[in-house]
Formats: structure tokens, sequence, C-alpha cells
């Protein structure tokens, strides 16, 4: 069920009660755990909650925490459940969330190597409830707040800690695979960012303002309890408490093959800098951050380093067809912005991300895999699981239709079951390049649907009575 | 139980890269014959060809009024996910639809919240369903044929 509201009333944000790890940009460097946990007695694991929730930072406050660490704190279905929430409750979440994200691997495309059952355990079972995120500047403020969690779980024998997943920012602030990240990010109504309703609004080739910001989203596409794009207010899970500023997470653990993409840029370029041209092709960007479009054959550092121009370019305008950043890269498969040609309403099916990366950088220049563990874990956050992420990751990252591309994957993430091949237009009309024989680069080591409560619906589950 | 906007819908069945979708609705009695005024427009075949352009991924679309003008069918073949399709569906052919189905039964209107789900429960999968080129979308099908008319142009010119 769903109730319409006026879509153009004024959306004031809650902040202080949204969870930080929601609306704000992480500052680097940082230093991560994820910590796994199993409740087995709904009382312990509430106990847990209110040792946390002094330690949970807020949209509000952001990156002045007690201690200079912080936690984010976020649920699975079976979690919701260890903890008591009543059954009315945990029958009103979206079926794919109750299912679990192993249960949707089909549909994800993890398949093969990237199965459940090849899955880093407790990933992808029952037992994974709790999902604790502690962050901080650096490691020491980051242990610390851990050992704070360790402390309370001495005194709380029906909660096992099952996991602890180290993250960090690698020494070079970049991708494994050497690309700065986390450049592109929505435009979320009432987070306290610039903002304008209006599309192209900084003028013609301009996507939105800040430019390439694209038109304002409403909040409720990322936050329950505010209107959406058709302004909808969400009315599940119930009851309001629980529901209201909490969102969705879809948590994946991504293994990424370096010298697998170092190998192949090798093989199918004839210098270094048709290598890194190459590489830029396959994202969109070079690996500085210099978008395509706007430095279609060089790197731009300056460019890249410009925050109000590095992400400021138009699809529509600048490359309809792709001949500077193919449609097929993967940060125009991620988001197409006003690519012509898209025929869905691409505000309705926004991505926000929040990625870490973990395990060792590969020395740079090593062309064989070390065998460390080393990747992404990616946190998709939005109110619609399955209109937002699985959307994004069906039609637009692993499969080509939507650009005119047949079967042809994301050239970074695609599971390789479609078309193995990459195209590339080229400046001159009706030429194009098509790589071949994609191997995987990416392969999925785990993942949950998990539930991010806003902090009084935290505090709502750690009261709850029984 | 508690309804849910996003509970999963029973897919069409599929076929290569399309799938089917097929609704089924009551006419309103005595809305027989406004419904055929509707479909014999002129400017209904215009704004569905408009919408079908638009949406891009449907290969066809069929109204059929039937058992005497007391019952309705709606069948078409689309590629990709079905539940894409709704949402689009809800979204895209707002006026459309709402001309036609104010005279089906129960209809809720286009911007009731739970259009989603009367559309639903008035779905039904075919027990079979077969295309002659199952991979080829409408977008291959469209570049394929651009690609023989560039190719019959360049024949006709050096050939």
């Amino acid at each position: 069920m769903a109730e319409r509201t006026d879509p153009s009333a004024p959306q004031a944000l809650e902040l202080a009660d949204i969870q930080g790890a929601m609306l704000r940009k992480r500052p680097g460097p940082y230093v991560g755990s994820y910590l796994l946990l199993r409740i087995d007695t709904p009382s312990d694991g509430r106990r847990l909650l209110a040792h946390l929730l002094p330690h949970v930072a807020s949209a509000a406050r952001w990156w002045d925490p007690p201690g200079g660490a912080w936690l984010g704190v976020a649920l699975s279905h079976s979690g919701l459940r260890a903890l008591g929430v009543r059954q009315e409750s945990l029958d009103s979440f979206p079926a794919e969330f109750i299912a679990g994200m192993a249960d949707r691997a089909a549909r994800l495309g993890d398949t093969g190597e990237s199965s459940p059952e090849h899955w880093d355990a407790p990933l992808g079972s029952p037992d994974v409830h709790l999902v604790v995120a502690a962050f901080a500047a650096d490691r020491a403020a980051c242990d610390s707040l851990v050992e704070t969690v360790r402390e309370a779980l001495r005194g709380l024998p029906d909660v096992q800690l099952l996991h602890r997943l180290e993250a960090a920012q690698l020494p070079s602030g970049r991708t494994h695979l050497g690309f700065v990240d986390n450049i592109g990010k929505p435009n979320i109504e009432g987070t306290g960012a610039p903002r304008d309703d209006r599309a192209g609004a900084a003028g013609p080739g301009h996507y939105g303002d800040p430019p390439g910001a694209g038109p304002a989203v409403k909040a409720g596409e990322f936050v329950l309890g505010y209107p959406d794009q058709d302004g909808v207010l969400a009315t599940q899970p119930l009851p309001d408490a629980l529901r209201r500023n909490g969102t969705y997470v879809a948590f994946r653990k991504l293994h990424v093959r370096v010298a697998e993409f170092r190998r192949y840029l090798k093989e199918n370029a004839s210098s270094a800098a048709e290598e890194e041209l190459l590489a830029a092709k396959m994202v969109g960007r070079w690996r500085s951050g210099a978008p395509l479009v706007l430095a279609p054959s060089q790197d731009d550092p300056v460019l890249a380093a410009d925050a109000a121009r590095n992400n400021d370019f138009s699809y529509r305008e600048q490359d309809p067809e792709g001949r500077r950043c193919p449609v097929g890269s993967h940060i125009r498969r991620m988001n197409p912005r006003d690519s012509p040609g898209v025929s869905v309403d691409v505000l309705r099916h926004c991505i926000l991300r929040r990625s870490t990366t973990y395990g060792p950088e590969l020395p740079e220049g090593q062309l064989t895999d070390d065998g460390a563990a080393r990747g992404i874990v990616f946190l998709f956050m939005g109110t619609d699981i399955r209109r937002q992420f699985e959307f994004v990751k069906r039609q637009w990252a692993n499969d080509g239709n939507f650009a005119g591309l047949e079967t042809e994957q994301d050239p970074l993430t695609g599971n390789r079951e479609g078309a193995r091949t990459f195209t590339v237009p080229l400046p001159a009309r009706a030429r194009r390049h098509q790589y071949e024989q994609l191997p995987r680069f990416v392969v999925t080591k785990g993942g949950e649907y998990l539930f991010l409560p806003g902090i009084r619906a935290l505090h709502w589950i750690a009261g709850l009575d029984h | 139980m508690t309804t849910h906007p996003e509970k999963p819908a029973r897919p069409g069945a599929i076929d290569g890269r399309t799938s089917e979708f097929t609704l089924f609705f009551k006419v309103k009695p005595g809305h027989g014959k406004l419904l055929r005024d509707i479909f014999q427009q002129r400017s209904f075949d215009q704004l569905s060809r408009q919408v079908t352009e638009q949406i891009g991924t449907l290969h066809d679309a069929r109204w059929v009024l039937f058992d005497d003008d007391t019952r309705l069918m709606f069948a078409t073949s689309f590629d990709g996910d079905w539940d894409v399709y709704i949402e689009e569906f809800a979204r895209r052919i707002p006026q459309i639809f709402d001309d036609i189905l104010i005279h089906a039964e129960d209809y809720p209107g286009i911007n009731a919240p739970v259009i989603k789900e009367y559309i639903v429960a008035h779905q039904v999968t075919a027990c079979s369903y077969f295309r002659a080129i199952p991979d080829a979308t409408v977008r291959d099908l469209r570049r394929a044929r651009a690609v023989y008319e560039a190719y019959d142009t360049l024949v006709k010119a050096y050939g």
C-alpha cells in the first residue's frame, strides 16, 4: 500500500534521525571494519543495539563522533526476526528483501563462480542478522570502537560475532583497478546540498545543477518517510516507527581480478597510452577521474581535480552516439543520465553507492595474480531494491538491449554470460572497434539485503517489549 | 496477510529475450459500445504508435473485445523484465489506459496507489508462447533493418 502526496511540497529531512552512512560522503582517508553478527535470543540482541546506539552517527552530526569513530547498523530480514520484531511487521517488507540476496542470485547474474555456494561464509546464510560498520580516520580509532563492541558482546552470550571484514582506503586513494572513484552521486532533495529542480538548469550541455549532478531526486527514492519521484509515500514496512528514515542496503563483497584486468589491457593494446585509453573507454573516465566526454583523447589531470568541472557533462548534448564515452562503458551504464534512446525514467533507477576497498594493492606493473583476496565492498542504498539496485544490475550492467548493444555487458562487472564483447564507437562516423573475449574481472564473494533503520527506529527495536 | 506493491507478480511466459503479457478485464455493463468507439478513433492508433515508439521495447499490442463486448483482453509482447515493464506501463500510458479501463469493472484509476496490484490481479500467464526469432529484441530488429537499408543503398549506388 502507498499514499500519494503533493509532489511540489518542499521536503525537510530529519537529518538527526537518518544514519550518517546513508547521506554523507565519507571523508578520506578512512579505515573501517564490517562486523557480521548472529543473534540467538532477542533480549541479548536488543541489549547489543542499546550498547551500539550512542555510537551510531546521524546525517546531521557527521564526522565529529566521540572517539573519532562512528557506527552504521543494518539488519537483515532474519535479523529483524531474531530481534523479536512481530510477524505482521516482518511480513510487510518487500518480497526481495525477505528472500535475501542469495535467493536473488540468478536474477542478479551471480552465477557460476559468483553463485552463492561459492560465497565467503557467512555471507548468504540465514545467520547474518546484524551488520555493523565501524569507520574512522585511522586504524587505532576504528579498533578502539570495535573493541567497545567486543566488550559489549562479552556480556551477551547469545550474540555471536561471525566475521570481521576489514576495509581501508588504498595508499593511492583509488580503486584496485587504479581509478579515482565516487565522483558522481545523486542530487537528493532536502539533504543540504545545493540543488535545482530543473533538468539542465545550468544551461544546455550541463546535466543538472550542480553541473553533472542531474535533476534533484525526491528524497523518497532514498529515505523512507518522504514522497518519491511519483509523489508516493511508502506505507510499508510496518509500523511507521520502524519505517521512518530507514532505507535498504544491498551489501556486496566483490573480488576484483586486478592482474587479469592488466593483462587484458596489455594484450589488447599496442602501447602504454593505448592501454590507458582502453581502460578509460571501459570505465568512461580516465584513471584520474577525468570524464571521457570532456577529455576524449587524453587524460586531463587538471580537469579531474576540479570538482566543479569533473562531472559537468551531458551525453545528449556532447556525446549522443558514445564516440567519446562508449554507451556500454561502466559509468554510462550505471547512470545513463540524458543519453538518447534510454526509454525509462533514469531518476527512478538512481543508485546511491558507498564503496570501500578491501585487501592489499597488487604491486604496480605486476601481471600475475598473487592469490590475495582484494576487491570492493559495495553498498547500494535506496528505498526500492528491485526498482533501483536490481534494475540497474539486470537491465543496465548485465544486458545491453537498453543501449542497442544486444547482450553485451558492463566491461568491468559483467558476468560474461552474454556476448563477451565491448563495443567502442570510433570518432569517425559509422566506425567502431569491438574488443573480444572479455574475461570476468569481478567475482561476487557474497552479499546481503539489509535494512538500515533510522536512529529512532533502532531505539524502537532495542526497546521492544517481550 | 498484508499486501505490498512490490510483491512479485506472476510473470508472463518468456521466449528468448521477449515476454508476453496478457490482461483480462470485465467490461462494465453497457460500456462495450463506448469501448468500440474509442478503438475506432484515428487518434487512438496514433497515440498507441507514439507510446510504442517511446517505450522502445514493445513488439506489438492488441485489444480484443469478446463475449458480446462484455470482456476485454489486452495482449502484448515486450523485451525485458516484467517488473520493469509494469513500472513503465503505470507511468507512461496513463491517458490511453485511463480512457479505456474506466470502462472496466473495479478500475481504481491510473493514479491510484493500488494500480499496480490491479493490473497484476488481471494478468493471466500464457500456457504456451513462441516467437520466430526469440533472441531479436525490437531494438535489434530496428537496427538490422537500418543496416539492411544502408547496405541496399550502397549496392544500388555502387553495385
